[in-house]
């Protein structure tokens, strides 16, 4: 490592979880981010300064002016661009070491399964449950780890799934094909930073083979009283995803 | 038994947790709920026509998801911890 990178990353190099061994760890792995929002963004920046060494992202979306309160990888200058591009550039220029591919387009399942096993591990970071289910789908086919979150005004949920060792989201959330009621999403920037950070930290635990610290459990986040609860959850008998692996 | 509240039904019902003696089933414990704390439970927890839980709210039982579970006519005992949950699906 050179002296420049090793500058880098001295205040978490000194740590016993990390240290040189930990920070080669970081530097060889991949993670795939689905959705470049209010989640992405923190995710995106926390696991490009941790020195994770290669990041995909997919967002089909252009900056819009009422993303700004929460998405903090763009400015106003963007307004109207490609969001994936646009992080991933801001990505690079944070990080020049820092592989990262993008893709402005809507995963489908046959991209998702094609993508995917290209990575160590899944973030979703997406604003619906369509994407959620088919991303469920497709990492415990596939038996990849993923880490999901969600928000909405000061409330949110992270989870750590782990294909044969936890339930999955459908398990979670009883995640249906039921058209739901198209809504605007409210939420703050703190929201979606909190909980966007705790994604990035389960990422880093795991790819650094620490223990997953929400094995089976939702963690839910309630900003108004800021208070963290946990609940465990069971597999159900019967679930189509993680029963039939 | 014991019911959990989280996000807006922390909101909606100013506690996180509501102690009661276990009636026989989800469908009765949802009628003490809206008795309980009235039409602001009603409105996050049932859909408009009242028949099923609401499309943005879910229900654990013991982590089980009602969907896995009976319905409205699971049955509930003293032991039992049923989460009340919003999806926050938002990102
Ligand atoms: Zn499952």
């Amino acid at each position: 490592m050179t002296t420049l990178k090793t500058d880098v990353y001295a205040r978490q190099i000194c740590m016993p979880e990390i240290g040189e061994a930990g920070q080669a760890i970081l530097a060889r792995s991949s993670v795939l981010v689905i959705g470049a929002g209010g989640l992405g963004s923190p995710v995106l920046f926390n696991l490009a300064g941790a020195g994770v060494g290669r990041i995909a992202i997919i967002d089909r979306d252009v900056v819009a002016a009422s993303n700004l309160n929460r998405q903090f990888l763009y400015t106003m200058a963007d307004i109207g661009k490609c969001k994936a591009a646009v992080a991933a550039e801001r990505l690079k220029a944070y990080h020049p070491d820092l592989q990262v591919e993008w893709f402005a387009e809507v995963l489908t399942m046959d991209r998702a399964r094609a993508l995917i096993p290209a990575f160590d591990l899944v973030v979703c970071a997406v604003d619906n449950l369509k994407t959620r289910r088919l991303v469920n789908q497709v990492c415990f086919e596939l038996h990849k780890r993923l880490i999901d979150g969600g928000i909405l005004g000061f409330s949110g949920y992270a989870v750590a799934l782990e294909p044969g060792k936890t339930p999955c989201l459908d398990c979670l959330f009883g995640l249906s094909d039921t058209p739901r009621t198209p809504k605007v999403a409210n939420s703050i920037g703190a929201t979606a930073s909190v909980i966007g950070s705790i994604e990035a930290t389960l990422v880093i635990l795991l790819l650094l083979g620490l223990p997953n610290p929400l094995a089976g459990e939702i963690l839910e986040y309630h900003g108004r009283t800021l208070t963290f609860d946990r609940i465990r959850v069971e597999q159900s008998a019967h679930c189509p995803i993680c029963q039939s692996e | 038994m014991t019911v959990k509240f989280f996000s807006q039904f922390i909101d909606a019902t100013g506690c996180r947790e509501f102690e009661l003696i276990a009636p026989e089933s989800i469908e009765k414990l949802i009628e003490i709920l809206i008795t309980q704390f009235g039409e602001p439970m009603r409105q996050v927890l049932l859909s408009p026509a009242g028949d099923t839980i609401h499309e943005d709210a879910f229900l654990l039982v013991n982590g089980r998801h009602l969907r896995a579970l009976n319905g409205f006519a699971t049955q509930l005992v003293e032991s039992d911890i049923v989460s009340v949950l919003q999806i926050t699906e938002a990102g």
